[in-house]
């Protein structure tokens, strides 16, 4: 009996095997890292925010990818954007790494896609960061939204961005619709 | 010719003027005779007379000619007309013409030589063309004629051959004569042998004979044959006789020898391969379950080797022929053999009716265990079988498993190492793994109804009895093993020197074991999980037996841990039976009357409880030192708390239980942790008052004993015995599902309970589905499946279609058949079906599936990375496979939201 059990229990152990060889950064993420970002998904499925959204990117609960669309009456209308999500092993303490996939042309993105954003700073005494264990993915991605509407440009990453923003805006327009490319077509030159 | 005028009549005499005038060429004839010899004259040169005659040469060749003719015409055999009458009538001279050419060895040969020769002649124009038949192949029906024919022949040309020289012998008058003459016959029939086998084909002449000897032995055991004795003595005494066989015939015609000896040998080995294996006496036991190889190998030792033995002494004319004990147990051997072989063809048969074809079983076991090899031979016969008459679409998954079952049995009876049921087992398992029902089956089977031994009322097509019995075998047996501390187990045995820590020492390698190895241990605690709800909610037994024995049986089996949510259950049927004693809603109606000890014993929980919050329970029924030296009788104390003693009190005059049901409803509230449960049935609707009323006063006593948990009452789930009052009769109906009762208390015309009353009941008109679903807030599944219920009880009737009606007299029934729905309608169950549960959360998924496509890009539904695995990753309550989620996507796409590309689906731009 506990032999043939074994026999039969080795295949799937050989299959978690295999999982946890595939994703090294798997045994950095603990079991609590795992089941508050289960909860939070759950939070999102359930009770969705138009234009936001956030799915794990595969077998890794801890790479999420996310899809921002721009608001309207702002130069981002009708845009989308992708985003990655990256969560440290001791999140909710630490906040998560957010990047831009999709090229954008913002006083507080970088060329890279990098953010500027005081909630994606780790807090604390003596430093500027505004990240708290409240906060959860979807007011990340609620703050960058809005952060596509309302920059700071107090202290950009995209100076030229910044002052054309203050200067021109039907410029500025133009320079987010050059820069931008939807995820769609990316997709479909990558397939391609 | 002179000699031949012996010959009596005309014709021979006429042939032999014809014959002294024109002698035949060859030799046969008696040539001296012809040409007689009248002497030589004298040579001149030669002296004349005289007695001193010297020896003369040409007298010897005269003599010998003459000897030669008498000899020859006296053994001729004239090829035309009958042979000449052989008798006494023979001249004396023959005698001396016999001893003349046999004393010299050269004479001797050359007459030997010459009568072979007319052998030959006589029997190629007389014999052969009767026996045309052998050079054509022989048909098996003429074979026997055939061969009586032909046996018949070469002894009547036999005895024409050799009465001549027969003759002599007898009338020879010294014995010296007597052994030349002997000899000569000897070298004769010799010659006569080898005549007759070159003449004929011999390899047919060798099959005929054989199958003629088979034929002719099964006649002889048909004959000698009583298989009632037989079985009888438990010993066959059948037996061949070898006097059936023409042995000595076919020896002394010149078939016996060696042809012979192989034609025998062919014989014996088909006997042994297809007769004695077919016999009576050996067929399956099917009464004592015994083997009959044993009875099998003594037959063929003390009836068939003898039998052999004489045969063979016979046709080898060596009488005192012995088999050696060897040659006995390779005949013993070849008969086991071919009966395995028997067997094993029918294996599969013997194992589908185990076990009353246990003797079957045994043989192949006795069989294998003389001949190892054959192991893998039974194995790959059966296997072959199995997956002919089995392992496809065709069977019930119960049938299958009661196969394996069987198959485990009879395999393990076979070879009890094991070897070879792993071997057949395999194919089994891997089909029974892809069978979906397979997990449910034996979860199933595993708490179907067992009460003494006999599964009862189960469905056959969900259920396996087989596997029900096994269980509640087993369970005892395992019972029994984890009694690690009898000490008085003479048959105790340290752990073996190589076992692991996880060894345990039962004889576990049962049925039950190879079941549950089927599955994925995690997979079947799921799935026996929701059988278990099931069944835990319909026991009746308040101490649950049967499934605490069950639970502890699997845990034995399966890893303990996993059965935590099985245990929790179990824990919750237990407690609500404890609670239901402490929380006795008909307390209410007899708060006037102190409470008996008794009671209060009942009332306190086996985790404590404080004076005050029991007190709290009785406050208004008892004074508060009456209750403390009552409580003191009762419970012991330990650190403010009171537990209950475990001494039993005096018995108290139970008061009859009708009194209370006369006033109130017995109630009984199970309180289950909606967490360790399988997800059950929530379906709500209008409980009849009375019961609403109960559950709320329920809900306040079980949160007033200080429970933080709150309550959530499945209505759907209770079960009510109801009694109805008919105009002419009575009916009870036990266990009846709430919403049947329900919906039959909208039917009861005194007491209108509904203060909403927007049905009212009138037995003029009668009330509807629609009514009714409206009224009580209940959906047309439950409505319908109630009245359907109360039809077939006949306590409703369809007054107009779809208008239902009390029947209160039976007599009132408008003769319409009675629909005896009931049976065929689906069972509706309380546990929730997986299928349920998939279209009730369907939308969550849906919402997950979008966010995965958009967030993630355009994926497969299999693949690692597929819509499947993913789901499963992120959201834990998702347990289902590539089916439900196909499904889901087709009806996102129905709805556009997703569109599908190949294999790949995306959301929708």
């Amino acid at each position: 009996m506990a032999n043939r059990l074994g026999a039969m229990s080795s295949a799937s152990a050989a299959n978690q095997g295999a999982k946890s060889a595939g994703n090294p950064s798997r045994p950095a993420a603990n079991g609590n890292v795992i089941k508050r970002l289960q909860s939070e998904l759950m939070a999102l499925m359930t009770s969705p925010t138009p234009g936001l959204s956030a799915f794990p990117a595969g077998s890794d609960m801890t790479k999420w990818n996310a899809t921002v669309t721009g608001p309207s009456d702002t130069p981002y209308a009708d845009l989308t954007f992708k985003l990655t999500l990256s969560y440290p092993a001791n999140y909710p303490y630490a906040p998560p790494e957010v990047l831009f996939k999709t090229p954008i042309y913002h006083p507080n993105v970088d060329m890279a896609g990098r953010i500027c954003l005081d909630i994606l700073k780790k807090g604390g005494d003596g430093s500027e960061g505004a990240w708290s264990a409240v906060l959860n993915t979807g007011s990340v991605l609620l703050s960058i939204q809005s952060l596509l509407g309302e920059p700071n440009n107090a202290s950009p990453l995209n100076g030229e961005a910044a002052l054309l923003w203050d200067r021109d805006q039907t410029e500025y327009k133009k320079k987010v619709l050059a820069r931008h490319q939807e995820p769609e077509d990316v997709e479909a030159a990558d397939v391609a | 010719m002179a000699a031949t005028a012996v010959l009596s009549g005309v014709q021979s005499r006429h042939d032999d003027v014809f014959t002294s005038v024109f002698p035949q060429a060859d030799y046969t004839t008696p040539t001296p005779e012809s040409t007689p010899n009248i002497g030589v004259l004298a040579s001149p040169g030669q002296p004349f007379g005289g007695f001193s005659l010297p020896h003369n040469a040409v007298e010897d060749a005269v003599r010998f000619n003459r000897a030669w003719s008498t000899a020859t015409r006296h053994l001729s055999l004239p090829i035309s007309g009958d042979i000449w009458q052989k008798g006494p009538k023979f001249r004396p001279e023959v005698h001396e013409a016999f001893i003349l050419l046999c004393s010299p060895i050269e004479s001797r040969k050359q007459l030997e030589a010459w009568y072979a020769n007319e052998m030959g002649v006589h029997f190629r124009h007389c014999v052969l063309p009767e026996l045309g038949e052998w050079q054509q192949p022989v048909p098996l029906s003429a074979a026997l004629s055939l061969f009586q024919k032909t046996v018949i022949l070469l002894q009547k040309s036999f005895t024409q051959y050799f009465s001549g020289l027969t003759a002599l012998i007898i009338s020879a008058n010294t014995t010296e004569v007597r052994a030349m003459l002997i000899a000569f016959e000897a070298q004769a029939k010799q010659n006569f042998h080898v005549l007759v086998l070159n003449s004929l084909p011999q390899q047919r002449l060798q099959k005929t004979i054989a199958y003629v000897m088979l034929l002719l032995m099964k006649t002889s055991l048909s004959h000698n044959n009583n298989p009632e004795i037989c079985s009888k003595q438990a010993e066959c005494r059948c037996s061949v006789k070898s006097d059936f066989l023409p042995l000595d015939q076919l020896q002394a015609v010149g078939l016996g020898g060696n042809l012979g000896e192989r034609a025998f040998a062919l014989a014996v080995h088909k006997l042994l391969a297809r007769v004695v294996v077919h016999r009576q006496c050996f067929q399956v036991r099917y009464d004592t379950s015994e083997s009959v190889i044993p009875k099998l190998r003594r037959w063929i030792t003390e009836r068939v080797a003898p039998f052999i033995e004489q045969s063979l002494g016979i046709l080898t004319t060596n009488l005192s022929f012995k088999l050696t004990d060897n040659d006995r147990n390779g005949f013993a051997q070849t008969a086991v053999s071919n009966l395995g072989w028997l067997r094993t063809a029918s294996l599969f048969d013997y194992v589908l009716h185990w076990p009353e074809t246990t003797g079957a079983i045994l043989d192949i076991k006795e069989y294998i265990s003389s001949n190892a090899a054959e192991k893998s031979r039974v194995c790959s016969v059966f296997m072959n079988i199995m997956d002919r008459r089995l392992l496809h679409a065709g069977p019930q998954t119960t049938e299958i498993l009661s196969m394996y079952t069987n198959v485990i049995h009879s395999f393990r009876l076979l070879d009890t190492k094991g070897v070879m049921l792993e071997k057949v087992a395999g194919p089994i398992r891997s089909y029974l793994r892809t069978r979906d029902d397979t997990v449910s089956i034996i979860a199933a089977s595993f708490l179907a109804d067992d009460e003494k031994g006999d599964v009862i009322n189960v469905d056959p097509a969900k259920v396996c009895p087989a596997i029900t019995v096994e269980v509640s075998k087993s369970s005892l047996e395992d019972a029994r093993d984890h009694k690690m501390l009898d000490w008085s187990d003479m048959h105790w045995q340290p752990d073996p020197i190589d076992a692991g820590p996880g060894y345990k020492a039962s004889k576990s390698e049962d049925v039950v074991a190879y079941i549950l190895g089927l599955f994925d241990p995690e997979e079947f605690i799921k799935e026996v999980t929701t059988v278990l709800a099931q069944h835990l909610l319909q026991a009746n037994d308040p101490e649950y037996v049967k499934e605490t024995r069950l639970i502890e049986l699997f845990k034995s089996r399966l890893d303990a841990t996993k059965l935590q949510a099985a245990e929790v259950m179990l824990k919750d049927v237990r407690d609500s039976v404890s609670l239901n004693k402490r929380i006795n809603p008909r307390a209410k109606f007899v708060t006037d009357e102190p409470p008996k000890p008794r009671e209060i014993q009942a009332a306190i929980p086996d985790e404590g409880i404080t004076t005050q919050s029991l007190y709290k329970m009785f406050e208004h029924r008892m004074q508060h030192a009456q209750f403390l030296a009552t409580l003191k009788l009762v419970a012991t104390r330990r650190n403010d708390l009171y537990f209950p003693k475990r001494t039993r009190l005096p018995l108290e005059p139970t008061q009859p239980a009708e009194a209370d049901e006369a006033r109130g409803i017995d109630n009984r509230v199970q309180v289950l942790s909606g967490f360790f449960w399988p997800q059950m049935r929530s379906n709500d609707f209008v409980l009849p008052p009375h019961f609403a009323e109960m559950d709320s006063s329920f809900g306040h006593r079980f949160s007033a004993l200080g429970n933080q948990r709150k309550l959530h009452f499945r209505r759907a789930l209770a079960r009510v015995t109801v009694e109805l009052e008919l105009e002419d009769r009575h009916v009870r109906e036990v266990d009846v599902p709430a919403w049947r009762a329900s919906v039959i208390d909208a039917f009861a015309t005194m007491e209108r309970p509904y203060q909403d009353a927007n049905v009212e009941y009138d037995p003029e008109q009668g009330l509807t589905a629609e009514q009714l679903m409206e009224a009580l807030s209940m959906e047309e599944e439950l409505v319908m499946d109630a009245l359907a219920f109360w039809t077939g009880k006949r306590v409703l009737y369809q007054k107009a279609p779809a208008t239902f009606a009390v029947l209160e007299r039976l007599d009132m029934d408008t003769g319409m058949a009675p629909q005896r729905t009931t049976g065929q309608r689906e069972v509706i169950f309380a546990v929730m079906s997986q299928d349920a549960m998939l279209r009730e959360s369907a939308p969550m998924f849906e919402t997950f599936i979008k966010g995965m496509l958009r967030d993630g890009g355009p994926k497969e539904v299999g693949g690692f990375m597929g819509v499947t695995n993913m789901l499963k990753m992120v959201l834990p309550s998702f347990t289902y496979g590539e089916e439900e989620v196909r499904w889901l996507l087709g009806e996102m796409e129905g709805r556009g939201e997703v569109v599908r590309n190949g294999e790949v689906w995306a959301v929708t731009r």
